[in-house]
């Protein structure tokens, strides 16, 4: 994640369109690492202060990493500059004690600075300081304009950061010059990408699983509950036209489950094949308007039906007023904090009901019916993804192309499971890094009002996430803006005060143009893949809309990643995985468990793959295969032997 | 009485290793991913077992015959493993926390171990503790004044930090080629399992008791070889 950002210090020129172009990459990190660390750290701390200034280290090669002594340490904290680590994890980890020292260090910066700009000025600080905000004024109007639109609740506290914060954030940075690079630090700048890249995969299998396994275990929740006795379970789609009895025969059921599923998956076909179409044409705004549909028929028709169900099953007395009133909240709140703003978590809680309510609504359609369209989805998946003329690559391949903004939207979708995952140790960082996340937005503001007003319309839609922007869509800039906010704020909160080494500034051009074009293609594919999947699924769900059938788009999925921003994982991968184990769960717990963790494995094994071919992939097809065969092979054979094991109490 | 010997039991059985993996393994992203792996290959492991039960037509009401293939297949799974890690150690260590300790591999086993235990746990007793719902008691066949859900429990529990004391000791001996612990792990794995047998004996009155203590008795003999191993591994070390 952080050996990214670097790429986004040569950010603006290679984005063709300005729509949220990373121009001040650097101030911007830094403002956003700064402010954090300086809330966090207890004011009356006089520790290494004099360390402050002049620990411009450059290169990093003849400084170990601070918490665990690698080399090299190609990451250095963005506020005080003065420590290095060789990865995020050991920032964190060292961030305890690095805090308040760090606070110091800045302060101390801080101080520097502004004498320097007083002696310059030549009246004070006064002075200085006002002539300062003057500057700062007009542009500054409308950036709190925005703000006041975007991010109402932060703002004061932004201010307040503001306030102290500019100062040393607004730092002129002096370019530095880099040392040529010998072969063997070359080498082992490679070794510590590599490395980098590993960590990354990890902890993006990390933060993927979570969101997995509680959207698994809220559908497995829901068939449990509707399996209590209720009249209300979702039924048979209207689509289908075969439909399954005790009576009828393998082959009857073979053949009619194939043409239920067909039918089914001919729709989704339809529908991504219509919302490639309508993207590159630029229809967003349509696209958009799907979504919004499907999200709230979804949220509001099928949480209707599972409310019922509860209500049902546990025996709930509600009258109908009260009903719709929290359904009515609870569908808007959904829309709201999807389409346009709202906290992370509530975001990220919304996506993964709403993954469950469509699988719990995929759960109607009859066994063999369900077996048959995971299976033809697996070979959908495969087709649309890796084909050259796959239509999610194509779709991949035109939101690379067109670099467009509102696809974001789309993405946004999907990008912000990952980015919810709070970084484990830091959680408590995050409040002020979102804060800082608006602040610095301001100050990029100031800085180039243009790039601003560009900027805005996503802005918007994407405040939490805007940190990340400015980190990710540095980093890759060619994907889309928005997308990467969200990206990147994932990444963005578990790194908040790194900036990677080479990020800081532009000056290490060099090194940044590199890695960017190492990892271009990947960032193309993953990023524009992912993205794009997702909203493909969505697009398609909403196509569908209400469930049955549908849409369940299918996954296509891919997890993607690039360095900074993110693994992607499509709302259809989650839908698809929750929908094999829901019908798992119809039949067994031990099925259920088995099919759970055959499913986590199968992710697994894709994120690795991802990590060697490092391009688009499909998430399904590893993951429903397995899930699949233990899926029979423990129906058939170890539900029985636990049978005849359990009461005998034997355990083996 | 059904909730609270749902609770119970389930607190029983899973809490000690619930434990253990929300403080030790889950802040650790390798370690989480590690057990999900290893979880994968017990399961392939009960598979193959069970595919061959199925198939094992006359024997399959033969518990001790069961056991031989089962523990067999899961010791031979656990040698798979231990290539694959060892194979991806190197990564691994990488991207460890701290690339250069010696105790990384005791932590990937431990993790392992984890894996292998947690799944045993769920497969083999989730079935009983869903059934403890419901509104009657089973109760153990050797001794009938307790139920057969505690005393599966229990069992369970034990089982599960088993697995992990096996996983590091034969970690130990495989990297080691040191067969004494090799066949310690295989011996007591089929030792502990023959044990449960007595749960259900008709012939010995309080013959779970029996298996429990004997079973404890082998985890702590289990624990102690590891313990003496890594402490070995840290006085080499420095």
């Amino acid at each position: 994640m952080s050996s990214p950002a670097p790429r986004g210090a040569a950010g603006p020129s290679g984005l063709p369109s300005s729509t949220s172009s990373p121009s001040p990459p650097a101030a911007r990190d830094n403002a956003t690492a700064a402010t954090p660390q300086r809330a966090n750290a207890p004011p009356g701390q006089t520790a290494n202060a004099d360390e402050g200034p002049g620990q411009d280290m450059d290169d990093g090669e003849d400084q170990p990493c601070q918490s665990c002594g690698a080399f090299p340490a190609r990451f250095q904290c963005s506020a005080c500059q003065s420590v290095r680590y060789c990865s995020q994890e050991c920032q964190a980890s060292d961030w305890r004690i690095h805090y308040r020292e760090c606070a110091e260090i800045v302060a101390a910066l801080k101080e520097e600075q502004q004498d320097s700009e007083a002696g310059r000025v030549q009246s004070g600080e006064g002075v200085g300081l006002d002539r300062d905000s003057n500057l700062r004024a007009s542009p500054r109007r409308p950036s709190e304009g925005s703000r006041t639109i975007t991010n109402g609740p932060l703002d004061e506290e932004a201010e307040n950061v503001r306030a102290t914060a500019n100062r040393p954030r607004r730092r002129p940075r002096e370019p530095r010059r880099r040392p040529q690079l010998t072969p063997e630090q070359r080498a082992a700048y490679e070794e510590a990408e590599r490395i980098a890249d590993m960590k990354f995969y990890m902890l993006q299998i990390y933060k993927i699983i979570k969101p997995v396994v509680v959207c698994i275990v809220l559908s497995i929740v829901w068939v449990k509950i509707s399996l209590g006795g209720s009249d209300y379970r979702p039924t048979q789609s209207s689509y289908t036209v075969f439909k399954e009895t005790p009576t009828s025969t393998v082959s009857q059921n073979i053949l009619g489950s194939l043409a239920n599923a067909g039918i089914i998956i001919g729709q989704i076909v339809i529908v991504t094949i219509i919302i490639v179409v309508l993207f590159k044409r630029g229809h967003i705004k349509v696209l958009i308007g799907f979504f919004m549909v499907v999200v709230a028929m979804l949220l509001g028709f099928m949480g209707y039906i599972l409310l019922l169900n509860l209500i049902q099953v546990m025996r709930i007395p509600l009258d109908y007023v009260t009903m719709v009133f929290a359904l009515w909240n609870f569908s808007v709140v959904g829309l709201i904090s999807v389409f346009w703003k709202g906290p992370m978590w509530l975001q990220q809680v919304y996506l993964t009901v709403m993954s469950s309510l469509m699988a719990f609504s995929l759960t109607g359609l009859a066994e063999w019916t369900t077996w048959m369209l995971l299976a033809l989805l697996v070979v959908w998946d495969l087709i649309a993804v890796l084909c050259p003329f796959g239509p999610l690559k194509i779709l991949v391949e035109s939101s690379r192309n067109q670099n467009q903004e509102v696809p974001a939207l789309l993405y946004t979708v999907n990008a912000v499971w990952f980015m919810a995952s709070p970084p484990n140790a830091i959680l408590n960082r995050d409040a002020n890094a979102m804060k800082e996340a608006a602040d610095s937005e301001e100050l990029r503001l100031d800085e180039d009002i243009h790039n601003r007003s560009a900027f805005n319309g996503s802005y918007s839609r994407a405040i939490g996430r805007d940190g990340g922007a400015s980190i990710s869509s540095s980093r890759n800039s060619d994907l889309e803006p928005s997308f990467n906010m969200a990206d990147g704020m994932s990444g963005r909160s578990s790194t908040v005060a790194l900036v990677p080494g080479p990020g800081h500034a532009n000056m290490e051009d060099r090194d940044n143009i590199e890695m960017r074009e190492r990892s271009s293609p990947r960032d193309r594919h993953g990023d524009g893949a992912g993205g794009r999947h997702t909203s493909t699924r969505q697009g398609r769900s909403s196509e569908q809309g209400r469930s049955v059938d549908g849409d369940t788009q299918h996954g296509d999925e891919d997890d993607e990643d690039d360095d900074g921003g993110g693994l992607k994982l499509g709302l259809g991968d989650f839908v698809f995985y929750s929908v094999l184990i829901a019908r798992a769960a119809m039949f067994d717990w031990v099925t259920t468990i088995c099919c759970t963790v055959a499913v986590l494995t199968g992710m697994n094994a894709t994120i690795f793959l991802l990590a060697i071919y490092q391009k688009a992939l499909p998430a399904l097809p590893i993951s429903i295969c397995f899930g699949m065969l233990f899926y029979f092979a423990t129906r058939f054979a170890l539900v029985p032997f636990l049978a005849v094991l359990g009461p005998s109490q034997v355990f083996i | 009485m059904t909730l609270l010997t749902f609770f119970g039991c389930a607190l029983t059985a899973y809490g000690p290793s619930l434990a253990i993996f929300f403080g030790c393994i889950a802040p650790n992203a390798q370690l989480v991913i590690l057990m999900v792996s290893s979880a994968f290959f017990w399961l392939l492991s009960l598979l193959l077992a069970s595919a061959i039960w199925f198939m094992a037509k006359s024997s399959q009401q033969t518990f001790t015959s069961t056991i031989i293939y089962t523990v067999l297949l899961q010791e031979l799974f656990r040698w798979f493993l231990f290539h694959l890690i060892s194979r991806a150690e190197k990564g691994l260590n990488m991207v460890a926390h701290h690339p250069t300790s010696k105790f990384n591999r005791s932590g990937y086993a431990f993790a392992a171990g984890l894996g292998f235990g947690l799944m045993f746990g769920i497969i083999s007793f989730i079935t009983q503790l869903v059934q403890s719902l419901g509104p009657g008691v089973l109760m153990c066949a050797s001794c009938p004044s307790i139920s057969l859900y505690f005393i599966s429990a229990l069992t369970t529990s034990l089982l599960i930090l088993h697995h992990c004391a096996w996983m590091m000791i034969s970690f130990t001996g495989f990297t080691l080629r040191s067969y004494a612990r090799i066949l310690w792990v295989i011996l007591t794995h089929y030792g502990a399992s023959y044990l449960t047998l007595l749960n259900a004996s008709k012939t010995i009155s309080y013959g779970c008791a029996y298996s429990l203590a004997a079973n404890a008795a082998l985890l702590i003999a289990s624990v102690i070889i590891v313990v003496a191993d890594v402490r070995n591994l840290h006085y080499k070390s420095s």
